[in-house]
């Protein structure tokens, strides 16, 4: 910005030469003249650069002081609308420009949202384009508080939101609601039955009567505490059953994987394509649009064109890269997969029994023509009560 | 005019004031050893890369090192910029 100040009043490079050619450097500095880019003194020489404006009144300086003062160069300025002064074309041109610019900075053309993890783009940008906020659309008639109260009814998912347009670009913030935790409702009759079969080993029981022992073994589906409970006085009472039974369990997982598997070859060549994108409207501008093969990786880059964050333009060139490979089979790294196999065999394992613990576990390998095949024999402890109404 | 200011730079010294704002004395301040400001100077004496020389009303104060260039520089203050290596007055 200082640079296109610089360049609109006009600038004189000078060297001033004399014996002591500081002595002009204390006049600029007495008589506020604002000079830079000096250059230490070389040979009883120094350069200083200065606005087109004050170099009259050092060049009344020349000759005094024993300094001399001969002008380099000249930039910008009146030179510049010198030239410009026969240029209508390329002046009003200009000007166009700059009157078009501004124009449509008063429109939206890029939407960047943020914030968001569980609902995807696409839903929000959905949204929001029903709600009016969408490209091109004319930002000073938007009301952020309206597509904010639009949004929250559209999006329930959302906590707030707010829209922030920077010129061209929307900026939308989301907070997304955090679900809140399931509450128990103690009130109602439940018993505690077995989510897996398994050997007892602890049983705690908070509310109910226990129908099962520690050393009992029981079968998926069986009740472990009762909600009915008797009374020597009244009739059964019924109970929310509340404990934890803690039991030995036993799993055999398998993981499959074939033993050969369709690998990307060399890449052969490479094809780029381009288009202009005006707006939501895409023009192909190459010649020959059709794949080059139907094994190729595609690659799009957007770019928009723009002037910094200050303006930007709903024009931009989309350029599409087709790279053609081979497809091969090839025999798979036994060790790795087995590996690889093994870890989501734990994962699953860990997954299936939550808080549980692993107190042994083994594994074992098998493998035929075309699969390779991993077993997990696993034996846990854990939480097996789960509440059945 | 130097007895004066000698003089106001001691009563300003007694008076535990600001000597720069009392006796109009000159102001360093170096910042690491690239950048140095002289506040309330009278001119430059000797403009070079490797010295640059500053007239601080009573004292002149001469800055050595490499590289050593006019940053900026008024009426009342002067940065300089550069790879300082020693500043001695005069």
């Amino acid at each position: 910005m200082k640079k296109l100040y610089d360049l609109a009043r006009g600038t004189v490079r000078l060297e001033i030469s004399g014996a002591q050619p500081e002595k002009l450097l204390n006049f600029c500095a007495e008589n506020g003249i604002e000079f830079w880019d000096t250059s230490p003194k070389t040979d009883f020489c120094v350069q200083i650069t200065v606005h087109a404006s004050n170099y009259p009144l050092l060049r009344s300086q020349n000759g005094r002081n024993c300094c001399e003062i001969r002008l380099i160069a000249a930039r910008g300025g009146k030179s510049i609308s010198r030239s410009m002064r026969r240029r209508y074309a390329l002046c009003i041109g200009m000007g166009l420009c700059i009157v078009l610019l501004a124009f449509s900075s008063l429109f939206v053309w890029r939407i960047e949202i943020e914030g968001n993890d569980k609902l995807s783009d696409g839903a929000i940008l959905r949204a929001l384009s029903e709600c009016g906020v969408r490209n091109g659309v004319f930002w000073p008639s938007l009301s952020s508080d309206e597509v904010r109260n639009d949004m929250l009814m559209k999006l329930p998912d959302i906590s707030w939101l707010s829209v922030n347009v920077h010129n061209s670009r929307a900026e939308v913030v989301i907070h997304e609601r955090i679900n809140k935790p399931e509450i128990v409702d103690e009130s109602g009759y439940t018993d505690i039955c077995a989510a897996k079969a398994g050997y007892i080993t602890k049983l705690s029981v908070l509310e109910g009567k226990a129908l099962v022992a520690v050393g009992d073994t029981v079968s998926k589906g069986d009740t472990l505490i009762s909600g009915t409970m008797d009374s020597e006085t009244a009739d059964d009472r019924h109970v929310h059953a509340m404990g934890t039974v803690q039991a030995r369990t036993w799993y055999e997982i398998n993981a499959q994987t074939p033993l050969y598997e369709t690998v990307k070859g060399e890449k052969k060549h490479s094809k780029s394509k381009y288009s202009l994108v005006f707006g939501k409207k895409r023009i192909k501008i190459s010649a020959d649009s059709r794949n080059i093969s139907s094994s190729c990786d595609k690659i799009n880059k957007l770019r928009y064109a723009s002037f910094g964050e200050a303006f930007m333009l709903p024009v931009g060139i989309i350029k599409e890269e087709c790279t053609e490979y081979e497809l091969y089979k090839q025999r798979i790294d036994e060790n790795a997969a087995v590996e690889r196999l093994k870890q989501n065999l734990l994962a699953e394992l860990k997954r299936r029994i939550g808080d549980g613990s692993i107190i042994t576990s083994s594994f074992s390998v098998s493998k035929d023509e075309s699969i390779l095949t991993v077993t997990l024999r696993a034996e846990c402890v854990e939480d097996i009560g789960v509440q059945y109404d | 005019m130097g007895k004066m200011k000698d003089k106001a730079e001691l009563l300003a010294d007694r008076l535990e004031l600001p000597s720069d704002a009392l006796a109009g004395t000159a102001k360093l301040t170096v910042n690491g050893r690239r950048r140095v400001l002289i506040e309330n100077h009278c001119g430059i004496i000797t403009y070079e890369d490797t010295v640059i020389a500053v007239d601080c009303g009573g004292m002149k104060t001469v800055i050595r090192g490499d590289d050593l260039s006019l940053g900026a520089m008024d009426k009342q203050d002067m940065l300089i910029t550069g790879r300082i290596l020693s500043i001695e007055f005069e």
